[in-house]
């Protein structure tokens, strides 16, 4: 898959299609709220694992991954490495509500766009480091 | 004396067999009540005039008789009373002697071999050749077969026979028998010690996690009902005050809703943050490397932590691929935390050096984790055993570790724990492009070369290493380690 263009929509005028993946389906509803009726993004699909994520990004071809970093099973830097050897145009971006630091610093690593804390996690931040 | 068979020859074999722990130099074998038994029935069984166990003192310095046959026989008895005429203080029960007392008893003593001697042989510059001859006319003890004893595949202790005329044939083997069964019995007695001694040492390492773990559940119940508690009261105190001001002064009720959203912020920094590590350190699942880089950043108000970790290392501790086991990095992790936080208790530190590296070589390979600090340190003697140590040394036991804790007054104290890895990894290990090396050298601070962090690691390491002072040992520091 081919990266996609600079901007807040794709060069077609749709939005972004994201994929979030969380073991906690609390914050995947948290970001589907955060990002329902916005004109740049829409949310396709939800993992609840590492595995499942691979799977459904396999078949969905998202533009933007939000990861959660602990997931069980595969953590979201392998999650994250391998989504980039699947799709090399996706924008993978891990969260995590701990350890911001560190997270931060590995996150370009396993080729992530960006790492977020969770409570930085807006449509406006992830507008910007997923263009 | 070639051509007897070994007696411990079958045993040996079946006890090598199994689970039979390594021989050590300093095998001493208690002599449990039924072997002394066997033993006191030993001339009914092989038809000799006397029979003596003789088993190695601790150290295995001399060897002392520690069972008998026939020792309360008339002729023995009368032999002695003979033997006080010459050498009043003459007591065959307290005769301890060197294991190469003669080049006879060196053979069966040290090298394992039979021996068939005369006594006056067998017993030339041991006991006196006048006493000799007593025994010798009084209980016709002219000959001995002597086989060495043999317990967890070392000689053990020696079983002596004694008769009037040289045993060989079918007494020969009668004794060869005896002795087998007597060193069966000593064995079981050996394995059994040593499953009692694992089975109390287990409990000593249960007992103390479960004193850390409650330990830890109070710290955590007084954060959340104490701290937690008492701001989750106050946002909701500036709710309900920013309820009644909504309608009459929305600028102050804005106000006080964004100081609320404030609060609860600093709520999941702070405490939330500080109980989730210390239920469980998520990061663990990403790295050993990570996880300590964090804890050192959490200690960096109280002193400069530097974090070196061996490039090799990191290659096994990649976050996308880690091939550590998660509870030999939780035990390394929780090793570095204690001695962080004793750093900070007790050592009145500028600086913590935490070292992360692979020791030894093919199946000896260790993680080996080391945190130095430059506190005052103090005089072994002096230490005493906190309930976070000891569950770190439960921790590191139940993995099959070792801890040792070198300390000295002025020169600080260092923490080196010592983790067996499941597998040994193949050496020498070539990073591939996804094998970055993720160590820093301070806490938060950008990575370095792979060679940079090498070199810088053994100048930690061998910093640490380099400090003088006295070693406690695992088994010592019970009593006197951190």
């Amino acid at each position: 898959m081919d990266a996609p263009p600079a901007g807040g929509r794709e060069g077609n005028g749709r939005p972004r299609t994201v994929i979030v993946v969380d073991d906690e389906p609390a914050f995947r509803q948290f970001t589907g709220a955060l990002l329902a009726g916005r004109p740049e993004f829409v949310v396709v699909g939800e993992a609840g694992s590492g595995e499942e994520a691979l799977a459904l990004a396999a078949r969905l071809r998202p533009h933007v991954v939000v990861l959660d970093v602990l997931l069980p099973g595969l953590n979201g830097f392998a999650v994250c490495r391998q989504l980039r050897a699947l799709l090399a145009g996706v924008r993978v971006v891990l969260v995590s509500a701990h350890d911001e630091g560190e997270f931060a610093r590995l996150a370009p690593e396993a080729g992530a766009a960006a790492f977020l804390p969770k409570r930085a996690l807006t449509p406006v931040t992830l507008l910007r480091v997923t263009t | 004396m070639h051509g007897l068979p070994d007696p411990q020859a079958a045993g040996r074999a079946r006890g090598r067999g199994g689970s039979v722990a390594a021989s050590t130099t300093a095998l001493a074998i208690s002599v449990p009540t039924d072997v002394q038994e066997i033993v006191a029935n030993g001339l009914a069984a092989t038809g000799a005039r006397l029979v003596v166990l003789g088993m190695y003192e601790p150290g295995r310095a001399r060897l002392r008789p520690v069972a008998w046959g026939g020792l309360h026989a008339p002729y023995v008895q009368q032999a002695i009373a003979l033997a006080r005429r010459i050498a009043p203080a003459f007591d065959p029960t307290l005769i301890a002697l060197p294991p190469d007392a003669n080049p006879l008893q060196r053979a069966v003593n040290v090298d394992g071999r039979p021996v068939a001697a005369t006594l006056l042989a067998f017993a030339a510059g041991i006991v006196d050749r006048r006493l000799l001859r007593v025994a010798v006319a009084v209980m016709r003890t002219r000959y001995v077969l002597a086989l060495p004893v043999r317990v967890a595949g070392e000689v053990a202790g020696v079983l002596s026979f004694y008769g009037p005329r040289p045993i060989h044939g079918r007494q020969e083997r009668a004794c060869v028998a005896f002795t087998r069964q007597v060193a069966l019995t000593l064995e079981n007695a050996h394995l059994a010690a040593a499953l009692q001694r694992q089975v109390a040492a287990l409990q000593w390492s249960q007992r103390l996690l479960t004193q850390a773990d409650e330990r830890l559940r109070r710290q955590v119940a007084e954060l959340l009902h104490g701290r937690v508690q008492s701001r989750l009261l106050l946002a909701w105190h500036r709710l309900g005050q920013a309820e009644a001001l909504v309608d009459v002064d929305p600028a102050q009720a804005r106000a006080l809703v964004a100081a609320v959203r404030e609060e609860l912020e600093q709520i999941q920094d702070q405490e939330v943050r500080v109980a989730s590590h210390l239920l469980h350190p998520q990061i663990i699942r990403v790295g050993l490397g990570p996880a300590v880089r964090s804890l050192a950043g959490r200690f960096q108000t109280h002193f400069r932590v530097d974090v070196a970790i061996d490039p090799h290392l990191a290659a096994l501790d990649d976050p996308a691929h880690n091939r550590l086991p998660e509870p030999l990095r939780l035990a390394a992790y929780r090793a570095v935390e204690e001695a962080l936080g004793n750093s900070v208790r007790h050592a009145r530190a500028r600086a913590v050096v935490v070292s992360l590296a692979l020791d030894g070589d093919g199946s000896d390979r260790r993680l080996a984790v080391r945190v130095r600090d430059d506190g005052r340190g103090c005089a072994p003697e002096r230490v005493q055993v906190g309930l976070g140590l000891s569950s770190v040394a439960g921790r590191v036991e139940q993995l099959g570790g070792t801890r040792q804790l070198t300390s000295a007054p002025g020169q600080g104290t260092t923490l080196t724990v010592r983790l067996p890895l499941p597998e040994a990894p193949r050496r020498p290990w070539a990073p591939t492009t996804d094998d970055r090396p993720c160590g820093t050298l301070r806490a938060g601070a950008s990575s370095g070369s792979a060679p940079a962090l090498s070199a810088a690691v053994s100048a930690a390491l061998s910093s640490a290493e380099g400090m003088s002072g006295q070693t406690i040992a695992p088994g010592e520091a019970d009593d006197r380690s951190w």
